[in-house]
């Protein structure tokens, strides 16, 4: 009998291997917040002291809606395979799958968008002092976004027309991340120390990375009991 | 009292028109909270009491799903 | 102690403690809300800074209150129902949320109301009113959730699920509003203190606020009871309810509870 370590080293590797067989799934939240981005200064006007004041917001507000595309499919094709049923009958903790499973989730859109968040922020004339604080923000933000996300997605991978309610769902709890991931920004934009705001996106992450593993199993066992 | 008319306590200078919405909305949403579980039960149970009624068809039906029936026969 | 939770379980028992529970509450609660009304509309003096308007304060935060501990009362009725599988506490959680987001809904319209006089705008995005705005969001999430699952059963338990989430949420929701507020802070008049207000303006909001929670529980027991029925039609207790009920029109009686 497999060790959970490996259980939950080979769910990660199932799902970035199911990953780079279908590209254009991890690739869209990217495209996504691109194309969203190139709307800003298309809607408000492309003068860069307005942009730069916008620029936290936006950025964060897209990588938002980002992570909730992203989120809406997450179960999805797990649920309709029968894969999802496997991994409830299988004797390792479904908490530690859970995690395993929003942890490659994460690997897939969280830290692209990480990754790419300082070419989009240059885009939207963030003052280049702000990058660090904003890739760090994204780092601990989008994990915390996948961890909620992931929460909705377990919840209603059975319905029909779960894409609607998920973000109906997930939004509200998003509010938390979306103040204070801003607010570092912002702060970092205008010379300030964000440290603080930092810390309790990191504070929010170890409570998120404790607790909605719960959420995300329970939610689970419903929607497999339902369906 | 601190109005000396009814339409001091209307006007309430100046302030009547946000106040007595404000006042009138909370009373619907009193009604409507109160009210509409009781209508519900109400619906209910008079949906209850005539399931065995409903358990009898009334002849027209019967007459009608035998023709149906005789129709598709043929 | 135990047979008084077997007895908490039991819908027939449920049933018919509510309607004495009732017979009582439901005329106080009129009594109370009318009461605290009156009060406040032409006894309690007006604000010395705020003037009238400030009497939408004994409709508003009451409301704001009771629907942020119907939230509490609905998660933790959740969890109950999926840690102990106790149906009746799934019927509360059910029936929670309906009255819960219609409070919200109440506390935010005659907050903007309220706000109109005091700011000069129907909505400002005030800490406590974006942080309402939030909890009428959660309740519309759990509203949502539980119609959109065919399967009702499993729509009670994700549901609880869901609450709980929001449960967990709703401080740090409140403190992360309530912070973003301060920093951007903008040029508003600040409201009274409620710690502040003269004894002859704080007595009628204590009686609305008893008013709310009682209009609270009325409005979920009678919730509750609809539920029941429909959750129990077939079975021996509801028969026996739809007979006395017959009984009873047709005695020509009025049995309104």
């Amino acid at each position: 009998m497999p060790g959970l370590l490996e259980v939950v080293l080979a769910s990660i590797r199932r799902q970035l291997v199911l990953a780079v067989r279908r590209p254009s799934d991890t690739l869209s939240p990217l495209l996504f917040f691109l194309v969203t981005i190139a709307l800003f200064p298309l809607g408000i006007g492309p003068d860069p002291q307005q942009l730069a004041v916008f620029a936290p917001g936006i950025l964060w507000i897209v990588a938002l809606l980002a992570a909730l595309m992203a989120a809406e499919g997450m179960f999805l094709s797990d649920y309709e395979d029968g894969s999802l049923e496997q991994l409830l009958l299988a004797p390792v903790s479904l908490y530690m799958t859970a995690l395993a499973s929003v942890f490659s989730h994460w690997l897939l859109t969280g830290l692209p968008l990480t990754l790419l968040s300082p070419v989009f922020a240059t885009m939207l004339q963030l003052p280049t002092g702000a990058l660090p604080v904003l890739v760090l923000s994204m780092l601990l933000g989008t994990a915390l976004l996948s961890l909620v996300g992931s929460i909705g997605a377990a919840l209603t991978v059975s319905l029909r027309r779960g894409g609607l309610l998920i973000s109906l769902i997930i939004v509200p709890l998003y509010v938390p991340v979306l103040i204070f991931a801003t607010a570092a920004v912002q702060a970092a934009a205008e010379g300030f120390d964000a440290s603080s705001q930092l810390f309790l996106l990191g504070g929010m992450l170890a409570l998120a990375v404790a607790l909605a593993p719960f959420a995300i199993a329970a939610g689970l066992r419903i929607s497999v009991d339902a369906g | 009292m601190q109005f000396e008319s009814l339409s001091a306590a209307l006007n309430m200078a100046g302030h009547g028109i946000y106040v007595w919405p404000a006042v009138i909305l909370t009373a619907l949403i009193v009604t409507g909270l109160l009210v509409l579980p009781l209508l519900g039960s109400r619906r209910l149970l008079a949906e209850l009491g005539q399931q065995p009624q409903v358990a009898d068809p009334p002849a027209s039906t019967s007459v009608r799903i035998e023709e149906v029936n005789n129709a598709s026969g043929t | 102690m135990w047979t008084f939770f077997h007895k908490l379980g039991s819908p027939p028992w449920m049933y018919r403690i509510s309607g004495q529970i009732l017979a009582v509450l439901l005329p106080l609660t009129l009594l109370l809300l009318a009461g605290g009304a009156v009060w406040a509309l032409f006894y309690a003096p007006a604000d010395f800074r705020q003037g009238n308007s400030f009497r939408i304060l004994y409709f508003h935060v009451p409301a704001a209150v009771v629907s942020l501990a119907a939230y509490y009362v609905m998660a933790i009725a959740g969890a109950i129902s999926l840690i102990w599988r106790m149906k009746m506490a799934e019927v509360a959680m059910k029936c929670t949320a309906p009255v819960g987001a219609t409070l919200t809904f109440l506390g935010l319209v005659t907050g903007a109301l309220w706000g109109k006089p005091t700011w000069g705008t129907f909505w400002v995005w005030d800490a406590k009113l974006t942080a309402y705005l939030v909890l009428f969001f959660l309740y519309m999430g759990v509203i949502a959730l539980y119609q959109a699952y065919e399967n009702k059963e499993a729509a009670a338990k994700a549901c609880a699920v869901l609450s709980l989430v929001g449960m967990v949420n709703i401080p740090i929701i409140y403190k992360a509003v309530d912070w973003w507020y301060s920093l951007h802070q903008p040029a508003t008049i600040k409201f009274t203190e409620e710690s502040t207000m003269h004894s002859s303006m704080l007595q009628p909001l204590l009686l609305m606020f008893v008013a709310y929670y009682c209009l609270f529980a009325c409005a979920l027991l009678l919730n509750m009871r609809t539920e029941l029925l429909r959750r129990g039609r077939g079975t021996q207790w509801v028969r026996r309810i739809v007979e006395e009920g017959a009984d009873a029109g047709r005695n020509g009686g009025m049995r309104a509870v």
